[in-house]
């Protein structure tokens, strides 16, 4: 008898366990999303799917980009790409997403998930404000061209490094021809 | 049916693997913390001090002190409780636990706190990492008027609302003991009331609070309030019957209140904070009869400090160089009740000024000149520091 209760007790187990591993990702922070999509991209009509990139011109490109990470965002007549990322605070990671024009230009960042007290100050949007405007290969620092923020040093520190990594890693990109 | 099991096993492997690469976008912190080792961290801080008066006519030596080395560790049990923790090597010698609290995330908007906590008032408490702050010492109103690193056991709730821009914190703590054999509260102060929760006692429980506003741009606005009676061993093993001593007991305590403004602005290299703190003690007239002491019944202290990096627009350099000006006016005994007279020597101004060098994110060399003085004084006296400040 092929399902004893042993089977069934691990099979079980283990579509669990895969189950788990996997949790809900973009689906997580979609409720989220669509309110900075809707509110303050002002976006009714829209769409948002997957973008593919060469998944060779990214490893040439030797940067620390993979193309699942790339969403496109389409609405009548506006288009711009999404990137959700990543990036260490005191004691927790925290999840923000970065909107790009075409030409990769910052349009919006947005902290989407932010678990501890402690430097919960960058999600202040005014303070976010500053990203806007960037573009891939600039340099940015933080209490430099990113003014510092009072209680939130290391948070701070750490969403200005991974945008500024993002940008160099997206301009490698696009010079490989993987844009 | 080895075969098959195998087979199921493996098919449920390679939906794993399949999913594993079409969903390669950011993981959520939970996932992370299910695949990684990124439960634990490890920190820590440390200032290495050279103090030096100098004055025309006498002479000082100078002092060379490992002043503090702290680790830290923060643990992540799950994705809603962790626990942190700061162990604290003072002046080499002393060890102390600065914090150790656990936190228990209730909902997007509260934690639950309990354990050692930092009690919040004004800025350097809480934020008391040296490359956070400039100049070699913390500044002085942040010692003697709020007694960093002021930490009591204690237990209440932290959260916030970033999209109003505001943070909270409420606690229940354990209060300064005034009296164990010894005054505890002076002229000079609270400072010797802090018992870091080291073999505290008891005897009731005081109210810590504070609201951060981070809404406005540039600039972060918080207000801090404490309320409470300190302790005292008198009460152990008292008769409740005992009038004498019932009423001996009431005097070995002061009621205390406290509350603190703090502000701190920072744009395009120019950073400004201040704190403002004041504070009031009833009940010292009895208190410094039956304990002998000066406590006086009010209390303050405030500083102003502009800092400005030089290498601000310096894309280029990582490094900073900021120079920094503060001024600080405390009192620790600023008011008295009953028949003494306030000592002029408890009023102090001091003005510090100095730079830092940052040699990376983490690391500031610090020189700084302080000059101070006391009302009953007519000159400054002077200081030289200079540190190292690690942070990572």
């Amino acid at each position: 008898m092929v399902l004893n209760l042993r089977n069934i007790v691990l099979i079980t187990f283990l579509s669990l366990l895969s189950y788990q591993a996997f949790p809900m990702n973009r689906n997580l922070y979609d409720k989220k999303l669509n309110k900075i999509i809707e509110k303050e991209l002002e976006l009714k009509n829209y769409s948002v799917e997957k973008i593919i990139f060469s998944e060779i011109k990214i490893r040439e490109s030797d940067g620390g980009l993979n193309s699942a990470q790339f969403f496109k965002l389409t609405a009548d007549d506006f288009h711009a790409y999404f990137m959700i990322e990543e990036a260490m605070g005191r004691f927790h990671h925290f999840t923000f997403v970065v909107f790009f024009d075409l030409k990769f230009k910052i349009l919006l960042v947005r902290v989407l998930d932010y678990t501890e007290e402690h430097g919960v100050e960058i999600t202040q949007k005014k303070w976010l404000q500053q990203f806007v405007g960037r573009v891939p290969g600039e340099n940015l620092v933080f209490n430099k061209n990113i003014d510092g923020i009072s209680g939130a040093t290391i948070s701070g520190n750490s969403i200005t490094e991974s945008i500024d990594r993002l940008l160099k890693d997206i301009e490698k990109l696009i010079e490989k021809g993987g844009i | 049916m080895r075969k098959l099991n195998l087979i199921l096993f493996a098919s449920i492997l390679s939906v794993n693997v399949m999913f594993a690469q079409t969903q390669l976008e950011p993981v959520n912190a939970a996932t992370k913390l299910l695949n990684s080792n990124e439960r634990l961290t490890i920190g820590g801080y440390g200032q290495i001090d050279y103090n030096q008066s100098f004055d025309n006519s006498i002479r000082s030596n100078g002092k060379l002190d490992v002043h503090r080395l702290v680790m830290l560790f923060a643990y992540q049990f799950n994705d809603r409780v962790d626990f942190v923790t700061e162990l604290e090597f003072e002046h080499v010698k002393e060890v102390y636990v600065e914090q150790a609290f656990i936190r228990y995330k209730l909902n997007d908007f509260m934690a639950l706190r309990a354990g050692l906590i930092l009690i919040p008032m004004g800025i350097i408490n809480e934020y008391h990492e040296p490359t956070t702050f400039n100049g070699v010492e913390r500044p002085s109103v942040a010692n003697k008027i709020v007694p960093t690193t002021w930490r009591e056991v204690g237990a209440g709730f932290s959260g916030k609302f970033p999209d109003i821009g505001l943070k909270y914190q409420a606690y229940l703590v354990n209060g300064l003991i005034s009296y164990n054999g010894d005054a505890k509260i002076s002229g000079d102060g609270i400072r010797g009331g802090r018992q870091k929760g080291a073999e505290s006692i008891i005897s009731s429980p005081n109210l810590s609070m504070k609201l951060d506003y981070f809404g406005l741009s540039h600039l972060k606005i918080g207000l801090a309030g404490y309320f409470g009676k300190t302790q005292s061993t008198m009460f152990d093993g008292l008769d409740k019957n005992n009038n004498q001593l019932m009423m001996q007991a009431d005097s070995s305590v002061v009621g205390m209140s406290m509350l603190g403004l703090d502000l701190q602005y920072n744009y395009d290299g120019f950073s400004f904070r201040g704190a403002f703190i004041s504070g009031a003690l009833n009940n010292t007239i009895e208190y410094n009869a039956f304990t002998g002491s000066n406590a006086g019944s009010a209390f303050y202290g405030y500083y102003l400090e502009a800092a400005y990096d030089i290498f601000a627009n310096a894309v280029n350099n990582q490094n900073s160089l900021t120079i920094f000006l503060r001024w600080e006016n405390f009192n620790t005994q600023s008011r008295v009740e009953g028949p003494m007279l306030v000592d002029d020597k408890y009023a102090v101004k001091e003005i510090i000024t100095g730079l830092g060098y940052q040699i990376a994110d983490g690391v500031v060399l610090k020189s700084d000149i302080r000059f101070y003085k006391n009302k009953s004084q007519n000159k400054y006296s002077k200081q030289f520091n200079a540190g190292v400040a690690v942070w990572f």
